[in-house]
């Protein structure tokens, strides 16, 4: 009954009460890591009926943030137990001339929500930038978001900055939009991987990351 | 036919003589296409492209006391757009925004949002009480009733009331927020929406009493693949809102129409219900245009274009025929039917396409269709 709360405070978005919801299972006695896996069960449902066109964007997107408000609660007891630190680093922002942000953000709660640490560097973020900030936190990805076929090229010259600085092997690439042809983008812009979906894309870095999607 | 007819003509879903054009076009674009024609206007280009000027667009202004500062000016010139209307649609609101910055192959720069002014609003209280533009102020309507007086017989006149309820409450809080607002805070969210409703009804209450034949509502409801909020929730917020709008027009026999991109296909039904008589852009990307004149073909007009997304920028001029020859055929018959760029060519279009297109449009484009 406690462990379906859990899933359900995701799942309906109860975002007010999921810090309370899960302090009433950690009380009762549930190991934070199992309280982390029925929330993560959540979020996947969530995730399944979004990418199955049964929910929308901003239900998605909540989820993700009531995830984040869980996360709050129960990241420094999972911490303590050594059970469960972040899974890896990621770096995104909406690429230089690209000013759209929603989609961005939607992924970077997504990410932060299945455990990733996130930096946002915003929009219209210049390719240099990209790699001094992912250099700079030591991360495992980088996120580069474009709407646009006019934008879309541009995340070329990420890949191109690595190459040139000689890190390139160092990172996975991942592009993202509503407007990006997978085959296309990866073929053209050289990233490992291009979505134009934030669920297939938090599952693809998950996949990277080892352990796949949890 | 006279342009203005034949846009009436198929707005009341009878075959004019052609399909009406329409176009937007990136200003390099049309620069481009300027050279390659040897036409030196906007005018010109249009007369060779076969669009003809049958629509007007009336909106609000800023007060007559309002001058733009040459900052102001140099942000509205780099964005591509009309000073005067940015002003009363976003700064006079108190949204901040900032240009982006250069791209190569364009003379205009985008713009994104640095301050949405009620994302800090915490009471319900702090909506009904905040300040919003004074419709009243001298000067506002003044452009639109001289515009509307000299082009009444000319072209059909739509009053512009743009942003109203969806775009424009994220403008004002944050896309962020509002959402939030939608699934945690629902009075706030109804507060917000209460508030834009009454003053855009009054809004579209002056641009009809200024001469608009039509309102048009521009508000941006999916992304390619489905709608940003699900649609029972958007029946609650929004379709009684939006009827209640909608009815400032067709009390007094005024057209319907509504702009949203992105896949809209959940609520197409329900905006016809309350009233809508054209819909754009019904991106050929994002939905199955074949399935709205299916659908909804008798009651509303497609306002569309082709792909500008994949055939425009990357197709062949063959391709970039073949989806005009394919369109006509599925949608053009009966009238209800306007056809261009289903939103901007931008600077990656290949000017090649782009004559294709309207080529295509124009060989093809004569009533009875009659496409092998």
């Amino acid at each position: 009954m406690l462990k379906e709360s859990l899933r359900e405070a995701i799942v309906e978005i109860r975002y007010e009460e999921v810090a309370g919801i899960v302090g009433s299972a950690l009380d009762s006695g549930v190991p934070p890591l199992e309280v982390l896996s029925e929330l993560r069960a959540g979020l996947t449902t969530v995730g399944d009926r979004y990418q199955s066109g049964e929910l929308f964007l901003s239900h998605l997107f909540l989820a993700a943030e009531t995830m984040k408000e869980a996360l709050e609660v129960l990241q420094p007891l999972l911490s303590e137990g050594g059970g469960e630190g972040s899974r890896g680093k990621v770096v995104i922002g909406s690429i230089e001339g690209d000013i759209h942000d929603f989609g961005k953000v939607i992924v970077s709660s997504l990410l932060s929500a299945a455990g990733f640490t996130v930096i946002d560097l915003g929009v219209d973020v210049p390719a240099e930038r990209f790699v001094d900030e992912a250099e700079r936190a030591g991360a495992d990805v980088i996120g580069i978001s474009a709407l646009l076929s006019t934008t879309q090229p541009s995340c070329r010259r990420v890949v191109e900055e690595l190459e040139k600085r000689g890190i390139r092997e160092r990172y996975r690439v991942i592009m993202g939009g509503t407007g990006v042809s997978p085959e296309i983008a990866t073929a053209r812009y050289g990233a490992d991987a291009a979505v134009n979906d934030g669920v297939e894309g938090v599952r693809i870095i998950s996949g990277w990351m080892g352990g796949g999607e949890r | 036919m006279r342009p203005r007819e034949r846009l009436l003509t198929t707005l009341d879903h009878r075959e004019p003589d052609r399909v009406p054009l329409t176009a937007r076009l990136w200003l390099d674009t049309r620069l481009r296409l300027m050279e390659h024609y040897g036409v030196a206007s906007d005018e010109e280009l249009n007369a060779v492209l076969g669009i003809e000027p049958d629509r007007a667009f009336i909106g609000v202004r800023p007060p007559a006391s309002w001058s733009p500062s040459p900052e102001y000016e140099g942000f509205c010139k780099a964005t591509g757009y009309d000073c005067r209307e940015q002003y009363a649609t976003y700064e006079e609101w108190g949204v901040e925004r900032r240009l982006g910055s250069e791209r190569p192959g364009s003379s205009l720069r985008q713009f994104y949002f640095t301050r949405y002014p009620w994302e800090g609003f915490t009471e319900v209280e702090e909506v009904e009480e905040v300040e919003l533009p004074d419709l009243d102020a001298p000067g506002r309507f003044v452009e639109a009733e001289e515009t509307a007086r000299r082009m009444r017989d000319e072209r059909v006149v739509f009053g512009e009331v743009g942003h109203c309820q969806w775009t424009k409450a994220w403008e004002l809080r944050g896309m962020i927020r509002f959402m939030k607002d939608l699934h945690t805070r629902p009075r706030m969210a109804a507060a917000i929406l209460d508030r834009l409703n009454a003053h855009y009804v009054d809004v579209a209450d002056r641009l009809l009493d200024a001469g608009a034949a039509g309102l048009r509502f521009s508000e941006d409801w999916g992304n390619n693949k489905s709608l940003f909020i699900g649609r029972e929730m958007w029946r609650r917020f929004f379709k009684p809102r939006y009827k209640k709008l909608f009815d400032r027009a067709r009390r007094r026999g005024a057209f319907v129409f509504f702009h949203s991109d992105g896949n809209i296909a959940p609520i197409v039904g329900d905006l016809v219900e309350i009233g809508i008589d054209i819909l754009n852009p019904v991106q050929p990307e994002c939905m199955d245009q074949a399935w709205v004149k299916e659908e909804y073909g008798d009651r509303i007009t497609i306002d569309t274009g082709i792909s500008v997304q994949k055939t425009l920028p990357l197709g062949t001029v063959e391709e970039v025929r073949e989806e005009v020859r394919r369109t006509f055929r599925q949608l053009a018959p009966g009238g209800g039917f306007v056809y261009g760029t289903s939103h901007y060519a931008m600077y990656d279009v290949p000017v090649e396409n782009v004559v294709a297109l309207y080529g295509a449009c124009r060989r093809y484009g004569a009533y009875p269709i009659d496409i092998p």
